[in-house]
């Protein structure tokens, strides 16, 4: 079933010079499609029209078969949920407040949390295996410790689509592997839609890669056909081999000497 | 600390806060210059007429004053900010030294003209400072705060034209000192709905000022109208600090140092915080005019210095314990 | 019947023109210059309440005090006055704020000598002193007119002007009257505030005091009534006489001073100190400054 659907998207900062040019995909349930691309080719602007932060300016995003455009804001964060690069941790909050703040789109004007809320923070908190940092306050939490609260507030907002931008630069190594298969579990009952720097690591645990330089799509589909030499020379203008990782049988880029 | 546990505590912050409220209320009603023996309390017109408003309108003044800076707060994502550094309450004193410097007289509804200058000019300089911020695009609080800055200066500059060339240096004094001298229950009805309204939109939009708190962008994606929400916010901070301004003067450091407290001790979550700094600024406001008409009875020290002489230093150690841990 | 009716319009003549007479019993004085005509009219007993400012006469030290600057409005309530006499112009904020409570206000907003003899009679009448009213006034108008003889005797360099008027059988000239014109006015100025400097501008009390003593206020143009004056004005219009209120400024500040000594004023030793309370207050004691102030210029 498709969840999210971009059609002849275009978008960017000037009406003039649009850095999105004319994209369109499709995303599955079920699907963790990892977006890979030099820097500035687009890849966060692409993520921050789809969830709205940037006016789209030509071509529409549909999530369930509805425009976003034509959705009110709060419907749109019921549907969509976005993990920025970089989170300022809230001084003062514990773990679970902070996930609580996902909720926020699902509270009305004059009540506030009920139970409901509570059991999705319990199931969000238990879906990233973090309910023994509940009471934690967030500046008392490592990197890795914190990019999971992180996700797990998005996960509170029970989304159909799942965005994170760039979810492992911040992360040593250990965490990095971590969190991709979290990614992986979480892609069942949704899609997950994140943006990679590293090629190898999205090839690894990803679905399937979109390939975009300048704003364009160069190449999308499953890791073993999106990253070939042709394709990283393309994008990247270097010169890569590309070898089966033996245990996935997934494709890895190895760099010519 | 537990769902329940939070819970708890946030229960008895808030009783142990009313009590506290309610005693100081209570025991303020019975100091000042004059003795009120027992006796003569159901006639005495010095304790309904005088002292009860005084005392209600403080608390009031306290709950506008600490409210805005809340909000001002949450909506600006700078815990510097309150309605000084906005310029709102310059220009709210502007519009109110305007309306006595050309002695106008009209009414809206039961408001006098005082007020609703006041609020006009507030209203006013809240609209340059955003529409001056939104030139550059989309409003960014680092713009909102120069823009405040500038226009206060400005306002300042205004005020001291009007005092240059109208004479009347006791009214001035009581603009730039701040003072709850003037109060009556006419003042009580003219602050009342502003209070109210102010109180209660600043609880209702906690889960809005909660989002803010990871910042606009993250609000957005939860589905906060950021732009919308913005706009109610200042207009009802500023609804508040006009009413606070025209009837007590230029009071300051309320709205700073109050919410900034009670951060520290129940944390950023404005459901709690709302609830708690309208309670905390009325008690502090209270204590602070009780002791500023007593200490030198019968002479009364205008409230604005005692809330400069009390709130610069703590506000200073508060910066300097900011620096210490790095926060 | 009809002698109730008598016993009834008795009572009436007996009893209501006394409380139309009622004059008041516990007065406040919200200013220093109220507190001395209260004084001066003989009322000592009356006032209930004065400031922490008034300090004349000295007995008003004894007297409540109901608070300094600002007013105290619990305390002057608590003294149940009858009347609270205050300054209009000098304390709108208070007079408001009294007035909205329902407090028996009498304000005065004297801006000549003239007015201040005036609110004299008129605070004197309603306080049922109309008679002392007349002799403080009486006193001051004395003073008033030594001065102005003293003022009028002409000096070398004057000129005398001769009123002329037809006589009835219009043939002969008859010389009525003659006035002295003094070919220079002596120019004053008062300083009542320093860093920055401010004087005393035009249509204000201590300006028309000025007129009293035949001198002009060079300041008297500007549009404000105490406008802040720059030094480079001063020594521009180098006025022939300055007054200065007793501890505004010391006499070594100005010996010490260059700009000081460029003034033609210090130079001559024409500078006056006076009492600050005396020249700041509309009250009986504006006659004496005046006095004072002629007496320095024709020394």
């Amino acid at each position: 079933m498709t969840v999210l659907k971009v059609e002849n998207l275009s978008c960017g900062y000037l009406p003039e010079k649009p850095i999105v040019k004319n994209m369109s995909f499709s995303v599955d349930e079920g699907d963790f499609v990892g977006i890979v691309g030099p820097n500035g080719s687009g890849k966060t602007t692409l993520l921050r029209a789809i969830i709205g932060l940037l006016a789209i300016q030509k071509g529409e995003v549909l999530v369930s078969n509805q425009r976003i455009d034509h959705l009110e804001p709060r419907e749109v964060a019921r549907r969509i949920a976005f993990v920025p690069q970089m989170m300022e941790p809230v001084a003062g909050f514990s773990v679970e407040e902070l996930i609580l703040l996902g909720r926020t789109p699902y509270f009305g004007r004059f009540f506030f949390e009920t139970e409901k809320d509570y059991n999705a923070v319990d199931w969000a908190l238990s879906e990233l295996k973090i309910e023994k940092l509940k009471d934690r306050p967030v500046t008392k939490l490592s990197g890795g410790e914190f990019q999971r609260v992180a996700i797990a507030r998005a996960i509170a907002q029970e989304p159909r689509v799942l965005l994170l931008d760039e979810p492992t630069t911040h992360l040593d190594l250990r965490f990095q592997v971590r969190i991709c298969k979290l990614l992986w579990k979480l892609r069942k009952h949704r899609a997950v839609v994140a943006t990679f720097h590293d090629l190898n690591l999205a090839a690894r645990h990803c679905s399937r890669l979109m390939l975009i330089k300048k704003g364009e799509l160069i190449a999308e589909g499953e890791p073993n056909k999106v990253l070939t030499p042709e394709n990283i020379w393309k994008a990247y203008r270097i010169k890569a081999t590309v070898r089966k990782n033996p245990s996935t049988k997934r494709a890895k880029y190895v760099l010519l000497p | 600390m537990t769902r329940r546990s939070r819970k708890i505590k946030t229960g008895i912050v808030i009783t142990i806060l009313a009590v506290l409220l309610l005693a100081a209320m209570f025991f303020s009603l019975f100091l000042g210059s004059v003795f009120i023996s027992p006796d003569e309390l159901w006639e005495s017109e010095i304790l309904w007429q005088i002292r009860l408003p005084r005392v209600i309108l403080a608390a009031l003044v306290g709950l506008m004053l600490s409210i805005s800076g809340v909000i001002l707060q949450g909506i600006l994502r700078n815990p510097l900010a309150d309605p000084y550094i906005l310029g709102i309450s310059a220009g709210g004193a502007v519009g109110a030294a305007i309306s006595i410097a050309i002695g106008s007289h009209f009414l809206v509804l039961w408001v006098g003209s005082v007020p609703v200058t006041a609020f006009i000019f507030a209203l006013l300089a809240v609209f340059i400072v955003y529409e001056l911020s939104k030139a550059a695009g989309k409003t960014s609080s680092e713009t909102l705060i120069l823009a405040g800055v500038a226009l206060s200066a400005f306002c300042a500059a205004i005020l001291a034209l009007i005092i240059i060339m109208t004479g009347s240096l006791q009214s001035i004094y009581f603009w730039l000192l701040g003072s709850l001298s003037s109060a009556n229950w006419n003042n009580i009805f003219t602050v009342l709905p502003a209070a109210a309204i102010g109180g209660g939109v600043a609880y209702f939009y906690s889960k809005e000022l909660n989002a803010l708190l990871l910042g606009e962008e993250m609000a957005t994606t939860l589905g906060v109208d950021v732009e919308n929400t913005r706009l109610i916010l200042i207009g009802v901070a500023s609804l508040m600090t006009a009413a606070a301004v025209s009837v007590s003067g230029l009071i300051g450091f309320v709205g700073l140092i109050i919410p900034h407290w009670i951060r520290l001790i129940v944390g950023p979550n404005h459901r709690v915080l709302v609830p708690v700094t309208a309670l905390s600024g009325m008690l502090f406001m209270v204590l602070a005019d009780t002791f500023a008409r007593t200490i030198l009875s019968p002479m009364e020290i205008p409230i604005g210095i005692i809330m400069a002489l009390v709130g610069a230093p703590f506000f200073l150690y508060l910066l300097r314990r900011r620096r210490l841990s790095g926060e | 019947m009809m002698r109730i009716l008598v016993a009834l319009i008795l009572c009436f003549f007996l009893f209501v023109p006394q409380s139309i007479a009622d004059h008041p019993k516990r007065i406040v004085s919200g200013m220093p210059s109220i507190t001395e005509i209260l004084y001066a009219l003989g009322l000592e007993d009356k006032i209930v309440g004065v400031t922490t400012n008034c300090n004349f006469p000295p007995q008003t030290g004894s007297k409540e005090k109901i608070g300094g600057f600002f007013l105290n409005l619990e305390k002057v309530v608590s003294l149940d006055p009858d009347m609270v006499v205050m300054l209009e112009g000098a304390q709108p904020r208070e007079v408001r704020r009294f007035r909205d409570f329902g407090l028996p206000v009498y304000t005065m907003d004297p801006k000549t000598v003239g007015q201040v003899m005036e609110e004299i009679i008129k605070l004197g009448e309603m306080t049922g002193k109309r008679k002392r009213a007349l002799e403080v006034v009486d006193a001051m108008r004395k003073k008033l007119e030594l001065v102005e003889c003293n003022v009028a005797l002409a000096e070398p360099g004057d000129e005398l002007v001769r009123v002329e008027e037809e006589s009835a059988d219009g043939k002969t000239v008859e010389i009525t009257q003659y006035h002295v014109l003094k070919v220079k006015q002596p120019q004053a100025l008062v300083i009542i505030g320093m860093n920055p400097l401010v004087v005393v501008g035009g249509e204000t009390l201590i300006d028309d005091m000025l007129h009293y003593t035949g001198a002009q206020n060079i300041a008297y143009k500007t549009n404000a009534a105490y406008p802040q004056y720059s030094f480079e004005n001063l020594m521009e219009e180098d006025p022939d006489f300055i007054i200065i209120p007793d501890g505004l400024l010391r006499k070594e500040e100005i010996r010490k001073d260059r700009r000081w000594q460029s003034l033609s004023a210090v130079k001559n030793n024409r500078v006056l100190f006076v009492d600050a309370d005396k020249l700041s207050r509309p009250g009986p004691r504006v006659a004496e400054v005046i006095e004072e102030i002629a007496g320095f210029i024709y020394q």
